[in-house]
């Protein structure tokens, strides 16, 4: 009893402190934080006593000191005050101005599928977060779109804050860019914006869509409830598609294998922004139909890609020649679209998996084709090796590899191989389109 | 068997890495740039009168067909790329003209292994010189079933099943002249099924039409095809419903797959 006439005596010369303008975002502070601030203490009793006696209705009530909700704040509503006294919640942030408050978002290259084979997920650089071609590419996601296996246009961004809970915003530039917090888009997971902003959920990872039927670049942020912004990713649509075509037998695999040239390049071509898909060349038929045409055409049909590259080793020139014969004699039926871009490497025509005839023709329609090739020799090679294209890059009719100091020794197995080669893939690509 | 051959093959293989040496020196000394690979393989064997002998005595041994089963066996599961390129160099030194090489392949069009059927299918499917801006020829698998045709025997259900697969309008009109159907108004009838599909698969090509909707002629000339005296004109039906879904029409199929004909019974039953 003397002790509770002390703690009033204490409680009557503490400081009320003022009402916070909002309740403390943490658990075990519903009741008795009357300031907000997440720890109740005594400027909490002193306003409990500035409540006591009062009623639902009167001014002095306060539903945070009535811990039994009877509408009054009385002595049964003391004990429970007491109860709770010293309770420390967790660290206070002011939702209005959460100054020590810190969030990245890390955004990832785009899904295949049921998810990133044949490449390893790969996280867009944070220097490229905001570049226009370098930064996160995504996929126009119209209905219609053959996506093979489930949802595959949405791109996952991871979110980082810091003190966990923070009371952050996500801001968009344009409505065009929708975010849900479930990659299949179930229902009831779409972030809610109002005028291109939404409370950060409580999720990690987030999934961006792009809804808008047309192309365009918009920018997703994290940031405080004051307006600063933390961190940023500029998100493009993806204009152009480049297929990857190996040689007999050579498949993608997670991570590439190195003696896989083609593939190695596509990883390259992957990380630095461009949608890239990666083929055995054997989904290519004689008369160019198959998969990869199936799928070149749905991305130019249903995600308004216009600009298409194909590459390809040994039967995957053969291939490449194939692929883009068929897309160019069916244009009327498949839309508005350019090839810009062909390679060869020791191109040999794919007629039947034994096909050893040298790929010499010129894929049809193409704006650039670059061109290796090297010396088949019995002993080395049983004699397979592409040839001259004419018309190709580097003028005027390709690169003898055999011709330089690095690839001398060159053989059909090891052309694709080369550095040198492969940068000049990756450059070239780079250099008559972007993603 | 397979182990015996096999063996002889692989030794013969062997027998061409080691035995060209000197030509191999020979090449690479002087390289023929820019002719083609086949022409200089082709000539590079026949200077190798050893190796031409032993392959021959293989095959006279065993038989053409079997020997190039057999090759196509050991490309299929190579180990390695070198294996391969020597296995198909190999088969190069068979020196099988278009139809040897179907006929030997026919065996295991559908029936060996993934990999050996595969790869059997691909090398039977190169006499059909497809492209994009042009129809597959059929000319070689039309001389073996005319034949068979003509001498009455069973055709070769492997070869009919894959040249449908191919391109079923492509087949039904070689069916039709192997089969020696001499009344016009009897070709008509075939000719203008044909040309109905053909068209609704062109349209559908060319963008005239979503893949989607099917022309009611082509549907037409489908059912008249499902009711024909031939099996092979119901065998079109079948595949092209295979490989058309928006052309199926559910009664046509369930009656294809109670024909008289085990053939058309197997097409129609392969549908989705």
């Amino acid at each position: 009893m003397r002790k509770t006439y002390v703690l009033l005596a204490l409680i009557a010369a503490a400081p009320v402190g003022g009402l916070a303008l909002a309740d403390c975002a943490q658990t075990g502070c519903e009741k008795g934080d009357l300031n907000g601030d997440c720890l109740i203490d005594l400027s909490d009793l002193a306003g409990f006593l500035g409540a006591f006696g009062a009623t639902t209705g009167d001014a002095a009530y306060l539903a945070d000191a009535d811990f039994d909700d009877s509408g009054a704040i009385e002595l049964s509503d003391l004990a429970g005050a007491l109860a709770v006294f010293g309770r420390d919640c967790g660290p206070f942030i002011d939702p209005n101005e959460p100054n020590d408050a810190t969030g990245t978002l890390t955004a990832y290259r785009p899904q295949f599928g049921t998810g990133y084979a044949p490449y390893l997920r790969t996280a867009v650089a944070d220097g490229d977060e905001e570049d226009a071609e370098r930064g996160p590419g995504i996929r126009i996601n119209n209905p219609g779109d053959a996506d093979p296996a489930g949802e595959d246009d949405l791109i996952e961004v991871t979110v980082s804050v810091s003190p966990p809970g923070a009371p952050l915003r996500l801001r968009r530039s344009a409505n065009s860019l929708s975010v849900w917090t479930t990659r299949g888009k179930t229902p009831g997971t779409q972030v809610a914006f109002m005028s291109d902003e939404a409370a950060l959920p409580g999720q990690t990872t987030l999934w961006v869509e792009w809804s808008a039927a047309a192309h365009g670049q918009a920018t997703l942020s994290l940031g405080k409830p004051s307006g600063e912004t933390l961190d940023s990713l500029r998100f493009h649509t993806f204009r152009s598609i480049v297929t990857a075509l190996g040689g007999e037998d050579q498949v993608p695999t997670t991570p590439a294998v190195a003696n896989s040239g083609t593939y190695v390049v596509a990883e390259a071509l992957y990380q630095r922004g461009f949608d890239v898909l990666q083929f055995d060349e054997d989904n290519v038929s004689p008369n160019g139909s198959g998969a990869v045409y199936d799928a070149i055409v749905d991305a130019i049909q249903h995600r308004q890609v216009s600009e298409v590259a194909i590459y390809g080793y040994s039967h995957g020139g053969g291939s490449t020649y194939d692929l883009a014969e068929r897309l160019d004699v069916n244009r009327a039926g498949i839309g508005m679209f350019e090839i810009r871009f062909t390679s060869y490497a020791d191109s040999v025509e794919n007629d039947s998996d034994i096909d050893v005839q040298q790929e010499l023709r010129r894929p049809l329609s193409v704006l650039y084709h670059l061109n290796h090739y090297q010396h088949g020799t019995l002993l080395e090679d049983f004699f397979l090796d592409g040839g001259p294209v004419p018309n190709s890059n580097p003028p005027p009719t390709g690169l003898d590899v055999e011709t330089t100091p690095w690839g001398a020794n060159s053989t059909h197995f090891t052309v694709d191989d080369y550095v040198q080669v492969r940068s000049a893939i990756e450059l070239d690509l780079g250099g008559v389109m972007a993603p | 068997m397979r182990n015996l051959t096999t063996t002889k093959f692989v030794a013969a293989i062997l027998g061409v890495a080691v035995l060209v040496a000197p030509i191999a020196i020979a090449q690479t000394e002087s390289p023929a740039s820019g002719s083609q690979l086949r022409d200089r393989v082709s000539a590079a064997i026949q200077t190798m009168g050893d190796i031409s002998t032993e392959i021959q005595a293989v095959t006279k041994e065993f038989g053409a067909d079997v020997v190039a089963r057999e090759v196509v066996f050991a490309i299929a599961h190579a180990a390695t790329e070198r294996d391969r390129a020597a296995a198909r160099a190999a088969f190069a030194a068979l020196k099988l003209d278009a139809r040897q090489k179907v006929v030997a392949m026919i065996p295991i069009l559908y029936d060996a292994g993934d990999k050996t059927a595969r790869l059997a299918r691909s090398i039977a499917q190169e006499t059909e010189d497809r492209s994009a801006s042009r129809g597959p020829d059929f000319t070689t698998y039309r001389a073996i079933l005319e034949d068979d045709t003509r001498e009455d025997r069973p055709l070769p259900e492997n070869l009919v099943r894959l040249m449908y697969e191919s391109d079923p309008g492509v087949a039904l009109l070689t069916m039709m002249r192997a089969h020696q159907v001499r009344d016009p108004a009897e070709l008509r009838v075939i000719l203008w099924a044909e040309r109905a599909v053909d068209e609704n698969l062109w349209r559908w090509r060319h963008g005239f039409l979503p893949n989607t909707t099917a022309m009611p002629e082509a549907q037409a000339q489908l059912r008249i095809l499902a009711d024909h005296e031939a099996w092979w004109a119901r065998y079109f039906v079948a595949e092209t419903m295979r490989q058309s879904p928006a052309l199926r029409e559910p009664a046509v199929i369930e009656a294809l797959k109670r024909d008289d004909n085990a053939m058309v019974r197997a097409a129609a039953e392969r549908i989705d």
